[in-house]
């Protein structure tokens, strides 16, 4: 993985570069007590875990929680819901903060930029029990604001909080709406570190502002595009969980169930960690084989990936 | 480069703010206001929810109300408070890093849940039930038939909190009655015609049929006892969401008084008479409905009704509220009340961690604790503080409680959630309550006799502990479904047997096994 | 700078479509800024939008006579700053090292840090290491275990890495060592990252509550967001059917949580715009040359 190493002794490479290890130092202390530390938990999703018998007293199952999850009726259900809405959200969201960093580039007064960029950020700061709040109060088909304006005008009252035909659009446009303009931050920085110097050699060759977009601005960003579409990927089976249980009802849980709800009501109301230890094991699994795969093909790209 | 120098004062700053900042916060902390235990007295470590936006000051030299309370009972209460929407989890942690304090408040969901179970069948907790006869005070004040339901497969671990037993009913808005001369509703046919008549008759008098009868909400925490579903349910003849009938444990939703109460809420969907979100309603976001004073009916807790009045009256000054009857069946026989099973969680006396209650010596200590606190000195105490302070007494002698500016009293302010983890009535009349809140206690006083109680709550089962959510979650969609019309019988019956297979029959099963050994009388 | 018509249409449409988006952004926080005025009657029967009927400050008033929320503030403050020095100078320490190609080992210890964003233990066995620690209690079980974004680092490493070459060369032939290049050079340039990144870990500290209620015990040392949370979960009610009748005292009025909303987010907000001057354009300009 080392590609630029020349063939000296290691010895000799840790020796040049003593300092760089140095500071490496409490990083690598921080990530062994905190985030492999308390790997020796996952354990419990073999054992049946009750916190008063403690990790080790607690009796050995085995891959029982594992059968019982992959045998429940509903797990097709529940991978079906969680990989379209997956899907939905790298199809409509990933791609949104890209575009408004873009578009956010392209603004030459520099006070509208300023303005603009802090105010569509703010959503991101709203609690999901709020947004849950306001869809209730502009989409609910008793009284709601957007179906009052429908029925004004001669029409029937939609149940979009009720039908399963819109709950997905309606999760990833409130994921749209609180954090595309939080996404642009990253991009925004990223964008910052462009010489100036290189538009204005490319203004004098010829080039009109399409092109510019696509030599200059976007290999800017292609690094970061690259890394966070792989980061994203690697949560792929991640949902958010309060966003969705906070939208669930009788009515749309056939498509609304996805894993990140059902361990919650399944396992962690009831107590019942090993199970939920379990769920979270088998989603991490699939995460793994999917970033190692997402970052080979990146490598192969040509692209730094994030290893 | 300037920048830099600039922020290498800036650092050297904040290095001095990070050495402030270790010496003052650094390690395990002392909790303020924790006395010097002196000779005779026995210090108590408590945890309790916080339902409160502030902590209380329960400090000796602070609070004269404890202070009182160390004097008479030779205790000293030290309380570890958990906010509310993390009290499960830090619970659950501090029992895996033994590190429980000496008595622990469980609300009734913990009660149920498998860390809890499993920790009280593993001897985590105490037994207090070959005590308890040494505490005569503390069993006449909780009663035996509360320690009796409390019991956990024979055993009593804990002191139960006392709640008011036949808590659900429903409230309605007794102007717009007024204003179209309804009589109170007795039976479903006259609460379906006042369902009908707050529609349609304008009760609001502004002109637009803007009003209507019922507010329901179903979502989330909707198929709860309080739900209007099981109140009638339980009225019409149903059990209590389980019941024991010739020889076998049986759920409430396949008794005929169930589908009766599905069919009436059925019914006012279809005809227009009810909210048409109560899928989507919760159960927190169904008051703030009611209280924008478009719907005239609503099924809860009946004690809701105090609040929900003040509320109303922000919007709709001449807004009224009152309690409904209690539901008569139609095929006669005496009145069912739905109701709690008199008490809501248990506190717990810790044995594991270095936290824990030492010896039978120091849980008898403990034990005596509780036991003076049921003295009506304590009690008076607890309920209405001292006199001058917390209260005064007006000409005819009643107590009127000093309230601070947001409309709370005095006394809650300065005691908190402390009440909750310390022996207390179901409920308490005070002398300045208003018309409906008097309701409310009258009623409750009235239909104890007629309570129908849940007898599941002292059983345990494994196969609900692991599929109960999605057993309810089955009843729920499915009842959700019905009303809207989307489900008729068949399909309902179908999702009771969904319900069976999924494994309704084996908690049945094992509920019923348990009860026949410990609660059959 | 001679402007096509293209170019030119494309920039009235550019901002007329940021404009919407902004007031798609904003009005619901106009809404709740509004709320947080108004008295209860007009929250609960919606008799406004945008900007209030009537003016009533009491939830302001309510808030600000809490001494248990004043000082809260000042704790959240606390954490925040210190916490945020922390975590941008553990992960600058980090992503520096990791972004020289030259480094053996890179490879293997990126994949370790990649493989800590998959797999987790969980709440109860961090809990276990910070309580073995002797953290509980202390401020510094809210600084520790989140110390390193693994998401963060990554990022500033490749940032770090697009930097160019030439620029450490130069401070080689200078005589500096890495340590010298990375707070000499590499910090200075990369601001507008490592003022993101700050911005991100600031926001993190200033949204805790659950590992504040976790790990400390002591009420007087948990944030705001702990008590603002309580105060909007209270005023949504819903405890009636667990707690008893004699403890319904307390319910805080409907308009509080909008209060609380404004009160939580308006000082983090004010972050970002102080920020923004590290995000200007054009820092590489001299570098080489100079």
């Amino acid at each position: 993985m080392d590609r630029s190493a020349t063939k000296r002794s290691p010895w000799k490479s840790v020796s040049r570069d003593r300092l760089l290890y140095l500071m490496l130092i409490p990083g690598v202390l921080f990530f062994l007590v905190f985030r492999y530390g308390p790997m020796f938990g996952l354990i419990t999703a073999f054992k049946d875990f009750t916190p008063m018998l403690g990790m080790l007293r607690s009796p050995w199952v085995g891959l029982k929680h594992f059968e019982r999850f992959f045998s429940d009726p509903g797990f097709l259900t529940l991978l079906r819901n969680t990989v379209v809405l997956a899907l939905y959200n790298i199809a409509f969201f990933f791609p949104l903060p890209i575009i408004l960093a873009l578009m956010l580039n392209e603004v030459s007064s520099l006070a509208y930029k300023r303005v603009v960029q802090s105010i569509i950020y703010m959503p991101h700061f709203v609690s999901w029990v709020v947004v849950a709040g306001i869809s209730y109060t502009l989409l609910s088909n008793q009284g709601g604001a957007i179906n009052e304006m429908i029925i004004a005008r001669g029409g029937e009252a939609v149940n979009f909080l009720g039908s399963p035909r819109w709950f997905r659009p309606l999760i990833v446009f409130q994921s749209i709406w609180k954090e595309s303009g939080w996404g642009t931050i990253i991009f925004l920085a990223a964008l910052s570190g462009v010489d100036i110097q290189l538009y204005e050699a490319a203004i004098m060759d010829g080039a009109n502002r399409a092109r510019q977009l696509w030599h200059i601005t976007l290999p800017a960003i292609k690094s970061t595009i690259v890394i966070l579409f792989i980061l994203r990927i690697g949560n792929f089976l991640d949902t958010g969980f309060e966003q969705i249980f906070l939208m669930l009802n009788s009515m749309n849980r056939g498509v609304g169930e996805v894993f990140d709800t059902y361990v919650y009501w399944s396992a962690m109301q009831s107590g019942l960690f090993s199970y939920a230890t379990a769920v979270g094991f088998f989603k991490s699994v699939v995460s793994l084989v999917l970033v190692v795969l997402t970052n080979w093909l990146a490598r192969k790209a040509g692209e730094e990936g994030v290893y | 480069m300037k920048r830099f120098t600039v922020s290498r004062r800036f650092l050297s700053v904040l290095l001095a703010l990070l050495a402030a900042v270790c010496a003052g916060v650094g390690g395990t902390g002392e909790k303020a206001g924790a006395p010097a235990a002196t000779g005779e007295q026995f210090t108590l470590t408590m945890q309790q929810e916080l339902f409160s936006p502030q902590p209380p000051d329960l400090s000796i030299r602070n609070n004269e109300v404890m202070k009182r309370i160390a004097d008479f009972t030779g205790t000293v209460i030290n309380v570890n408070f958990v906010p509310t929407s993390e009290y499960t989890n830090k619970t659950n942690v501090l029992i895996a890093s033994n590190n429980l304090p000496m008595v622990i408040a469980f609300n009734g969901g913990q009660m149920k849940d498998n860390t809890i179970v499993t920790g009280l069948k593993n001897g985590a907790f105490w037994p207090i039930g070959n005590l308890l006869p040494q505490y005569g005070k503390l069993v006449d004040f909780i009663t035996q038939p509360v320690f009796d339901n409390a019991r956990l497969e024979g055993v009593n671990y804990g002191v139960p909190r006392l709640r008011v037993v036949p808590r659900n009913g429903m409230f309605y808005r007794k102007d717009w009655a007024d204003k179209l001369k309804i009589a109170p509703p007795k039976t479903l046919e006259e609460l379906t015609a006042m369902a009908k008549a707050f529609t349609e008759n304008d009760p609001d008098g502004n002109g637009q049929k803007d009003t209507w009868g019922m507010e329901m909400a179903y979502a989330s925490t909707g198929n709860n006892g309080w739900n209007g579903v099981r109140t009638i349910a339980t009225a019409l003849g149903a059990p209590n969401a389980w019941g024991y009938e010739n020889g076998k444990m049986v759920p409430d939703f396949t008794h005929p008084g169930y589908m009766a109460a599905l069919d009436f809420y059925r019914n006012l969907y279809a005809q227009g008479w009810m909210n048409k979100d109560f899928a989507v309603l919760t159960g927190n976001k169904r008051y703030d409905v009611f209280c924008q004073g478009k719907a005239g009916m609503i099924f809860g807790v009946m004690d809701d009704a105090p609040n929900q009045e003040r509320n109303l009256k922000t919007v709709v000054p001449t807004a009224a509220l009152t309690v409904a009857p209690a539901i008569v069946n139609p095929a006669g026989g005496p009145l069912r009340a739905s109701a709690t099973a008199g008490f809501n969680g248990q506190i717990l006396f810790n044995k594991t961690g270095k936290g824990a209650i030492a010896g039978e010596a120091d849980l008898k200590k403990a034990l005596r604790f509780y036991d003076m606190m049921c003295t009506p000195e304590m009690q008076d105490l607890m309920l209405f503080g001292i006199e001058g302070v917390h209260y005064k007494k007006d000409a005819a002698g009643k107590r009127i409680m000093e309230k601070i500016a947001d409309g709370n009293t005095k006394l809650s302010t300065s005691m908190g959630d402390l009440g909750q983890i310390l022996p207390q009535p179901p409920f308490v009349e005070k002398d300045d309550d208003n018309a409906v809140t008097k309701e409310v206690f009258a009623a409750f006083k009235a239909r104890v006799k007629d309570s129908i109680m849940d007898p599941s709550t002292s059983l345990t089962s494994t196969t609900f502990t692991e599929v109960g959510k999605e057993l309810d979650q089955i009843i729920m969609d499915a009842n959700v479904k019905y009303i809207l019309g989307e489900l008729n019988k068949d399909g309902y019956q179908k999702a009771i047997a969904t319900w069976r297979a999924r494994g309704g029959d084996k908690v049945l099963a094992e509920y019923g096994a348990l009860y026949e050994k410990y609660s059959k009388k | 700078m001679k402007k096509s018509a293209a170019s030119a249409a494309f920039d009235a449409a550019n901002h007329v479509l940021l404009f919407c988006i902004a007031a798609l952004c904003v009005s619901p926080f106009l809404f709740v800024v509004s709320a947080s005025v108004s008295p209860m009657n007009d929250v609960l029967t919606r008799k406004f939008f945008i900007y209030p009927t009537h003016v009533d400050f009491s939830t302001y008033r309510y808030l600000l006579s809490s001494v248990t929320l004043v000082r809260s503030i000042g704790v959240s403050f606390l954490i925040t700053v210190v916490g945020t020095i922390l975590n941008v100078a553990a992960t600058m320490l980090t992503a520096y090292p990791l972004s020289k190609k030259r480094l053996r080992g890179r490879g293997a210890v990126q994949f370790l840090v990649v493989f800590t964003m998959l797999f987790s233990g969980g709440m109860i066995p961090t809990y276990l290491i910070v309580n073995a620690l002797g953290l509980i209690d202390s401020l510094w079980a809210l600084w520790l275990p989140g110390l390193i974004s693994a998401f963060n680092m990554i990022l500033l490493r490749n940032f770090f890495q697009q930097l160019s070459p030439e620029l450490e060369e130069a401070a080689i032939i200078d005589g500096c060592n890495d340590i010298v290049v990375l707070a000499r050079i590499y910090f200075p340039l990369s601001l507008p990252s490592i003022a993101t990144f700050a911005l991100f870990y600031a926001v993190g500290h200033w949204n805790s509550y659950f590992s504040a209620i976790l790990y400390l015990n002591d009420q007087n040392k948990w944030p705001i967001q702990v008590w603002l949370r309580q105060i909007v979960i209270l005023s949504q009610g819903g405890f009636s059917d667990t707690v008893s009748v004699s403890e319904m005292g307390y319910v805080p009025p409907q308009n509080i949580s909008f209060a609380v909303i404004v009160f939580a987010t308006v000082p983090i907000l004010l972050v970002y715009p102080f920020l923004q001057k590290y995000f200007t354009k054009g820092l590489m300009v001299g570098s080489i040359k100079g």
